[in-house]
C-alpha cells in the first residue's frame, strides 16, 4: 500500500471518486472504501491549503545576520595578504608597481671630465669708417602729346560684304596720299621742343 | 575585483561558496530565497508560534553563518538546510518532551462522539487539523509537511529524513490515516464509515 501512496495522492489530489476511470476505481476501492477516498481526499486537500497559508509577517533577522557574518569574516593585516588573487590581478599589481617605482627613481648626477680645450679669443684690430657719398641723379622729365593722326586708309564696302566663291586679299592703294617724315619735319620739331 | 557579480544568476550552492568567504550579498540572496520558507516552515512544526519560528529561523541562518564548512557542496543546499531545520524541530520535541498520538491511540478514540458535518465552519476544522498535524509523531509530521507545504519531492524528503523513499511513503501513508481517524468525526457519515476509515 505505501508503495502505491504516490499514485494514491495523485489521485486523491486531483481527482473525485466519481471521476475516477471504472480501472481506477476498481484500483482504490481495493485499497480504501469510497467513503474513506472521499474523506481522505478532502482532508489531504484542507491540509494542502491549511499548511501553505502564509504564516504572519515576521520581522525582518536580516540586519541581525549581517552584522554577525561581518563579525564572523572581520579581517585580520595576514588573512588580507593570504587572500588568493587572479594571476592577471597579480601581474597589473606588479606591473602598477615597477611604474611607480621606476616614477620615482633617484635622479643620478653624472659628472662629465673633458680635456682641457685651447680657446682662442678675438681682439678687435679693424676699423671701420663710414663715409656718405652724394651722387647726383638727373632725372629727365618728358611730357607725352596725342595729337590726331591723318586717315590714311581708304574704305572699302565691298570688303564688309560677304564672299561666296573665294577671299581676295584686299589691300591698300598704293599710291598714297600722306605726306612723308621729312614732309612733317614741323611737326616732329614741335614735338620734341626743339625751337 | 573589476566585475560585479550577480548574485541572483548564481545557484545556492556557488551562494554558499561566497557566503563562506563573507560576502554579505551572498547572504542577502540566500535569505531572500529561502527565509520565508523556512520561517513558514518552523511556524507549522513547533504550534504556530511566530516569535519560536522567527527564533529557530535565525537560529538556522546564524548556523549557516558560522559553519558554512560544514555544508558539503556536492550535496543540494536546500537538502542540507531542511535537514538542519528538521533536526532543530525534532531537538526541540525532546527538550520539550511532547507526547505524540500513534496509530494505536486513535483504535481507543470513543466512538459516541456526535458527527460534524464537512461543511461546518472551515476554522473549526483547520483548528481541529492544526491540533491533528501537531500532535503526529515527529518523523511522520517533519515529512507531511515537507511533502504538502513545502512540495518537495519523496525523493528530495528521503534525503532529508536519511532514509529510504519507501519509508517515506510509508509515514506519508501512515500520517494521513492518523489524521483520518483523528478527524474522523468531520466526515458526515462517520458513525457508518469508521470501520471502513
Amino acid at each position: 500500500m505505501s508503495q502505491d501512496y504516490e499514485q494514491l495522492e495523485q489521485l486523491l489530489l486531483h481527482k473525485d471518486f466519481e471521476q475516477l476511470s471504472p480501472q481506477e476505481q476498481i484500483w482504490v476501492q481495493k485499497r480504501l472504501s469510497k467513503a474513506a477516498y472521499r474523506h481522505q481526499r478532502h482532508l489531504l486537500l484542507q491540509s494542502q491549503q491549511w499548511l501553505q497559508t502564509t504564516a504572519p509577517k515576521s520581522s525582518s533577522q536580516l540586519a541581525a545576520l549581517q552584522a554577525k557574518l561581518q563579525q564572523q569574516h572581520q579581517k585580520s593585516f595576514v588573512d588580507y595578504i593570504q587572500t588568493p588573487i587572479a594571476l592577471y590581478q597579480a601581474a597589473l599589481v606588479a606591473a602598477l608597481v615597477g611604474v611607480i617605482i621606476w616614477w620615482c627613481r633617484p635622479i643620478a648626477i653624472q659628472t662629465i671630465t673633458e680635456p682641457p680645450q685651447v680657446i682662442y679669443k678675438t681682439q678687435i684690430d679693424t676699423i671701420v669708417q663710414e663715409k656718405i657719398v652724394v651722387k647726383e641723379k638727373i632725372i629727365y622729365k618728358t611730357k607725352t602729346i596725342s595729337l590726331p593722326v591723318k586717315v590714311d586708309t581708304v574704305y572699302l564696302d565691298f570688303a564688309d560684304q560677304p564672299s561666296y566663291y573665294q577671299d581676295k586679299t584686299t589691300t591698300a592703294p598704293t599710291k598714297s596720299t600722306g605726306k612723308s617724315l621729312k614732309e612733317t619735319r614741323q611737326l616732329m620739331d614741335f614735338v620734341m621742343e626743339t625751337n | 575585483m573589476f566585475f560585479r557579480k550577480k548574485y541572483h544568476q548564481l545557484s545556492d550552492e556557488k551562494l554558499m561558496e561566497q557566503l563562506a568567504k563573507g560576502h554579505s550579498k551572498a547572504l542577502d540572496e540566500l535569505y531572500k530565497r529561502y527565509y520565508e520558507r523556512l520561517y513558514n516552515y518552523f511556524f507549522r512544526m513547533l504550534g504556530q508560534e511566530v516569535t519560536k519560528a522567527e527564533d529557530f529561523a535565525q537560529d538556522l541562518f546564524l548556523k549557516v553563518i558560522e559553519k558554512p564548512h560544514l555544508f558539503d557542496t556536492k550535496r543540494r543546499f536546500s537538502t542540507w538546510l531542511y535537514t538542519i531545520a528538521s533536526n532543530m524541530c525534532k531537538n526541540e520535541y525532546r527538550r520539550q518532551n511532547i507526547s505524540f498520538f500513534s496509530l494505536d491511540d486513535y483504535e481507543q478514540l470513543s466512538t459516541d462522539l456526535p458527527p460534524i458535518p464537512l461543511q461546518l465552519d472551515q476554522q473549526i476544522f483547520q483548528k481541529h487539523l492544526a491540533q491533528a498535524v501537531d500532535q503526529l509523531k515527529p518523523a511522520h509530521k517533519i515529512c507531511f509537511i515537507l511533502r504538502y507545504q513545502q512540495e518537495l519531492s519523496i525523493q528530495e524528503i528521503s534525503e532529508i529524513v536519511e532514509c529510504p523513499a519507501g519509508t517515506v511513503k510509508s509515514r506519508l501513508h501512515h500520517a494521513l490515516k492518523i489524521l483520518s481517524k483523528q478527524l474522523a468525526v468531520f466526515n458526515p457519515r462517520y458513525s457508518k464509515n469508521k470501520e471502513a476509515l
